[in-house]
């Protein structure tokens, strides 16, 4: 239970990041949201035995984070908890793929490469991904996808799903908290008490979004999602867009860090 | 069975995605039919699939643990239009905010987790069963046998888009056979949980699961989104105690794979190299076979050039903090 109310803490805590002053957030979302999906689908473009090529792309969460003010241990952690599972389905390669790699005396096979490839490529993208979050907020996002023509249906019950899930685990939390409190050295609830105990809960956590939907309802919900969105696309976040395009597709169509060596190597 | 991004081509991304908005479309002209109260009842029915699919349960005898699916028991609640939707928005809340699954294989996801159940097991299979008389029995053999066919549907397809896609060594036959396999065992068991809750949604609301889904109820749904609420806090609050730690479905069969044969390598494997020999735009390193001194001389020059890179991003990082540290100072 304790994970389960820390991510739900750590989701809205990255949603918080997204309501701080700088040019980046303040930055148009429709922007924000094809530069990162961009920056995916260029990542995953590459060949699976791309390593240093792959490099270029850290500069993109890094100049976000940095301007940002984004905590980068925040992001990282939430990062790790998925790594396990891209370990796991890489560290086979290695075994599997059967060429083979030279460097002076040492010989090892191809499957590394693929590995250290899967492993920088996840990492970047799920990094990008998060900082889309973390600096265009939830309500920024449905505006998005709403000026990007998705049916109002789909941007409410969207809306309401994530509204929904931080009210039935912040009440479970409470109540679970306070069980264990009284209860202490118990690893569960008793049966006895665990029926009224969730029925109370069942109650509220029902009650209230009763009251979200009637308030909805008074407020002129009429099925409708319209909202409107102050900000407009300015010159700055075209420029922004533009040379970050730039910078991708150049370091995905040349190597770059094998272009600074050259270009050491002669001096 | 989510998928993340780093498994997925943009080609095969970009199908699937393509896919599921076309199915998406279809499905919101259809609940746009729908009488509106029923929206909350799909966030409500949605952040409850959340819950469950949060709590992974143990598979005895196997090592490996699932977690619910969840599109059948939206379909079978929601019906197959408003299911699908439910569970397009769980995935992508799931995908932003948690990173489980990718953007790029969002429309994967999509597919694998909600077409399959919605549209496929849920009118054909458990529909079949349940349509001519309902029944404690017939709705848990039906949704058994929905929940088997929509997730050995669901795994199979993880196996094609995977090796389509070519960013893994993993060889087919292999892969596939583990899939399968424990996505078997991970069916029965949804089977079951969503058997469970759609007999106490049949007994005290029973004209929710009517086929007329423009079937209105005045008496409201509330006893059955106090019901979703009750097993949504079981399951997220208190089953979680005992959530499992073992690796999933797609770990373990994986982790499977690796003990099996490891020598031959698959037609799939070798035709699947030479695409990806072809398409292969730097080929900056050499193999065994080419002998080339300029080989080590490639490598190295490739750790120098990255250790430079990596330095001029980090030295740039460093330099715009300082520049904002200063702006800060100078504007108090």
């Amino acid at each position: 239970m304790a994970d389960i109310i820390g991510s739900i803490v750590e989701v809205k805590h990255i949603d918080e990041l997204s309501k701080k002053k700088n040019p980046i957030n303040n930055m148009h979302p429709l922007i924000k949201l094809i530069l990162t999906l961009a920056y995916i689908c260029i990542l995953a473009s590459f060949s699976r035995y791309e390593v240093v090529g792959l490099l270029p792309f850290i500069l993109y969460p890094v100049i976000v984070m940095v301007v940002c003010d984004i905590p980068s241990g925040k992001i990282l952690k939430r990062v790790l908890v998925i790594e396990p599972f891209i370990v796991f389905a890489g560290i086979l390669n290695p075994v599997f793929d059967r060429s083979v790699v030279e460097i002076g005396e040492l010989s090892f096979s191809a499957g590394w490469l693929t590995f250290l490839s899967l492993l920088i490529r996840s990492t970047l993208m799920v990094t990008a991904g998060f900082l889309l979050i973390a600096t265009t907020g939830i309500d920024d996002i449905a505006r998005t996808l709403s000026m990007l023509r998705v049916p109002s249906v789909f941007v409410l019950l969207f809306l309401l799903t994530y509204r929904y899930i931080f009210v039935l685990m912040d009440e479970a939390g409470r109540l679970v908290k306070a069980y264990h409190m009284r209860a202490p050295g118990q690893s569960g609830v008793k049966i006895k008490v665990w029926g009224s105990m969730v029925g109370q809960l069942l109650l509220r956590t029902f009650n209230r979004a009763q009251a979200i939907y009637q308030s909805m309802i008074f407020k002129g919900y009429n099925g409708r999602y319209s909202f409107y969105y102050s900000k407009s696309l300015k010159l700055w976040d075209i420029v922004y867009f533009t040379a970050w395009i730039i910078y991708m597709s150049a370091a995905r169509v040349f190597n770059i860090p094998l272009l600074i060596s050259n270009f050491v190597s002669r001096l | 069975m989510h998928m993340g991004d780093a498994l997925i081509s943009p080609q095969v991304g970009g199908t699937m995605l393509a896919a599921a908005v076309g199915v998406s479309a279809y499905s919101i002209k259809k609940v746009k039919e729908m009488d509106e109260k029923k929206l909350p009842l799909m966030g409500v029915m949605a952040a409850f699939v959340f819950a469950a699919q949060m709590i992974n349960f143990t598979i005895p005898g196997t090592g490996s643990s699932g977690h619910l699916g969840g599109g059948l028991l939206l379909a079978i609640l929601l019906g197959p239009y408003a299911g699908f939707l439910s569970m397009a928005a769980i995935l992508l809340i799931q995908v932003m905010f948690f990173a489980d699954g990718g953007y790029l294989a969002f429309g994967c996801n999509m597919i694998n987790m909600g077409l399959y159940s919605c549209f496929i097991a849920y009118p054909l299979i458990y529909k079949l069963i349940t349509k001519t008389k309902m029944s404690k029995t017939r709705i848990t053999i039906g949704s058994i046998a929905a929940s088997i066919v929509a997730l050995q549907l669901g795994a199979f397809s993880v196996v094609l888009q995977t090796m389509l896609s070519g960013k893994t060594e993993l060889p087919f036959t292999e892969f596939v056979v583990a899939m399968q396999g424990i996505h078997l065992a991970i069916g029965l068991v949804e089977g079951i949980v969503t058997a469970a809750v759609v007999s106490f949604v049949w007994k005290v609301r029973p004209d929710i699961i009517a086929d007329d889904q423009l079937h209105t109820n005045k008496g409201g749904y509330k006893k059955i989104i106090i019901g979703f609420l009750v097993t949504a806090v079981v399951l997220g609050g208190l089953v979680s105690l005992f959530a499992s730690s073992n690796p999933d479905g797609l770990e373990w069969s994986i982790e499977k794979v690796a003990r099996g044969e490891l020598q031959g390598e698959t037609q799939v494997h070798k035709a699947l190299e030479k695409v990806q020999e072809k398409t292969a735009l730097l080929p900056d390193y050499s193999f065994k076979d080419s002998s080339e001194d300029g080989a080590a001389g490639t490598v190295v020059s490739g750790i120098v050039g990255s250790v430079i890179t990596v330095g001029i991003i980090a030295a740039i990082g460093f330099v715009i903090k300082l520049l904002k540290r200063n702006t800060h100072r100078q504007t108090n």
